[in-house]
């Protein structure tokens, strides 16, 4: 843990109550991270809570329930991290691991009105790294991971209609997400690199055998799931958990090799890296997450 | 001049969409709903992706000063309202005898008289020469009558019923048209229900954005019923060959299954009920 000048690294992880996150939450607790952990049902929040703390007693260990579908929850959870991280002596974020996710086969809008996966793919993650970033600024330096997916190669940025009111469908609204994340992290670097204060990485978990595709699907769609899942190409979220928490605490690797499949850096999607895409889907979440108190334009 | 959508039920799925809709056109829009901080929520949203101006107010559409007060507002505001949804409305599903009856007379005021008395508070006063669109929501239901949920059905075949012959009535005032969806998954239990039907649920089942499309170009056309999906159409064509008795028992025995609930028991008499 020699990046760290002081103590423990402080980590924030979203969707930490089942598979990729709750798998990389266990293992950044056992390299000795402190950890606050978002997750978007209470019960499973308190009850994973109180059994890693049983297990965890001598590091910070929360799992705060916060439903990352609306903006205005997102800002009251970005609230709750800086406080509990603050009572324990951390004025910093040093690690911030987006991961939450939804995939849908239905078209389903949040209490904003927003389309769902847009929503908490990542509306939610622009939002909170933004909402974090003075604290993440204060990291050596601060670190962004955004869990996305090879499938953004096959993504579109529909940009008149990004909430996808025409033409719904899970893949196109999911492809087009994880293509969001990618160009969140490009757009991240692009401004903040070159400081020197923070740096943004894409990563690709590979096909692991988690319930995403099984939450909220039907037909034809959950059953492509379940089989894919079955297939011997997916991996144990655990597998890919290793790889994801040594990306968030080992060495800072290179910015221009700001995209990972698993252990090594990868290409992404030529349209991923896009800048005038990257700038212009920023101007278009801080449309959409705007508040009295603005994300920086 | 820039027109104003008032919709009820504006916080739920399907009127929220219907508010984003109408918003993606540059209309105006009114929102009413039971829960004022919902309301804010879901402004905000729209105001953020579109240009409109987004006013609201929450009231209780089953409570009779509430909606009285309400349709004072809008009929101060009738120049400028261009279209009325009445989404707002609820089903309590299962057998009749374990449903409460004062849910179901509440249910029965916010489906069929909300909309009737928004509807006559804004056809009441003159008007610009712009056609009021009033947008009814329905449901397949309203064809059928409907074991295990007898009283919404019936609620739904009053709208049905009310809209087509006001719409004769009101012509040149207003057009009606009369939004017949199957289930639509617009919350969670909806959702299980779909998936509780099997293949046939999924089948029948469309996206709600798609829905709120067709309905209001079909509603700017002055049209009188919109049942979207084709397999509905042809479900309801089919079955408007069979005796509604007889429909009525298949949906029985559908329902029946699909949501195990009690075999429906011979009636037994209470003592004391004479006879
Ligand atoms: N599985 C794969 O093969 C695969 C492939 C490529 C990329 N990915 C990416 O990997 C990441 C993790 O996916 P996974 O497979 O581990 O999925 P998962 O098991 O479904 O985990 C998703 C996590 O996000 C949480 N979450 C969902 N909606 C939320 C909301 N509104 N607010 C707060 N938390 C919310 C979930 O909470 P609950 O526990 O309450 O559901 C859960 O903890 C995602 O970004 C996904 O896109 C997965």
């Amino acid at each position: 843990m020699s990046a760290w000048n002081e103590g423990r690294p402080a980590v924030v992880i979203t969707g930490g109550t089942s598979g990729l996150g709750r798998a990389a939450l266990l293992r950044l607790l056992r390299s000795g991270a402190d950890v606050v952990a978002i997750g978007r049902s209470e019960d499973r929040c308190a009850s994973l809570e109180s059994e890693l703390q049983a297990e965890f007693t001598t590091q910070l260990v929360r799992v705060v329930p916060c439903d990352l579908s609306t903006t205005h929850r997102t800002r009251e959870g970005a609230e709750q991290i800086r406080a509990i991280l603050r009572e324990s002596g951390h004025l910093a974020v040093d690690v911030l691991i987006n991961n939450a996710a939804v995939a849908s086969s239905w078209r389903i809008t949040t209490a904003e009105g927003y389309e769902s996966q847009f929503a908490v793919n990542h509306l939610a993650p622009f939002l909170l790294t933004n909402e974090l970033m003075p604290q993440l600024q204060l990291g050596y330096p601060g670190r962004v991971i955004v869990v996305t997916s090879g499938s953004h190669r096959n993504g579109r940025i529909h940009w008149g209609d990004p909430m996808l009111t025409r033409g719904y469908s899970m893949l196109r609204a999911y492809r087009q997400s994880k293509l969001a994340n990618v160009l969140f992290c490009t757009e991240l670097n692009q401004r903040y690199a070159p400081t020197g204060r923070l740096r943004a990485y894409a990563y690709d978990p590979g096909l692991m055998r988690t319930d995403i595709g099984s939450k909220s699907t039907a037909g034809i769609e959950r059953m492509i799931w379940g089989l894919r899942v079955r297939s011997p190409g997916a991996i144990d979220p655990d597998v890919s958990a290793r790889a994801l928490v040594r990306l968030a605490l080992n060495e800072v690797p290179k910015p221009d090799r700001f995209y990972r499949q698993l252990e090594s850096p990868a290409r992404p999607a030529r349209r991923s890296t896009d800048l005038r895409d990257a700038a212009r889907l920023w101007a278009v979440s801080a449309k959409l997450c705007a508040s009295e108190k603005a994300v920086p334009h | 001049m820039k027109q104003t959508a008032v919709i009820t039920g504006a916080a739920g799925g399907l009127g929220n969409s219907f508010a984003w809709e109408f918003a993606a056109r540059g209309w105006d829009l009114f929102l009413t709903d039971r829960d004022e901080e919902s309301l804010r929520v879901l402004a905000r949203g729209l105001q953020r992706a579109h240009d409109v101006v987004v006013r609201l107010h929450a009231c209780d559409l089953s409570d009779d000063t509430d909606r009285s007060l309400f349709a004072g507002i809008l009929r101060a505001e009738t120049p400028s309202v261009g279209a009325l949804v009445n989404v707002a409305g609820f089903d309590s599903e299962g057998p009749f005898v374990s449903r409460d009856p004062a849910v179901l007379i509440r249910m029965m005021r916010v489906n069929m008289e909300a909309g009737m008395v928004l509807t006559h508070s804004l056809c009441s006063f003159p008007r610009s020469t712009e056609l009021l669109r009033v947008i009814n929501v329905a449901s397949l239901a309203a064809f059928y009558p409907m074991p295990f949920k007898a009283t919404y059905a019936a609620t739904k075949s009053f709208v049905l019923s009310s809209s087509l012959a006001l719409r004769e009535e009101l012509s040149g005032v207003a057009t009606i048209t009369v939004l017949c969806p199957a289930g639509m998954p617009t919350t969670p239990s909806a959702r299980r229900a779909i998936l509780d039907q099997g293949a046939l649920g999924r089948l029948t089942t469309l996206n709600t954005s798609d829905v709120v499309r067709e309905t209001i170009d079909a509603a700017m056309r002055g049209r009188p019923i919109v049942v979207p999906g084709f397999l509905n159409r042809a479900i309801l064509r089919a079955s408007h060959l069979i005796p509604s008795r007889l429909v009525a028992g298949l949906i029985g025995r559908r329902w029946g299954t699909a949501r195990s609930y009690p075999e429906r028991r011979p009636t037994e008499r209470l003592a004391g009920g004479g006879s």
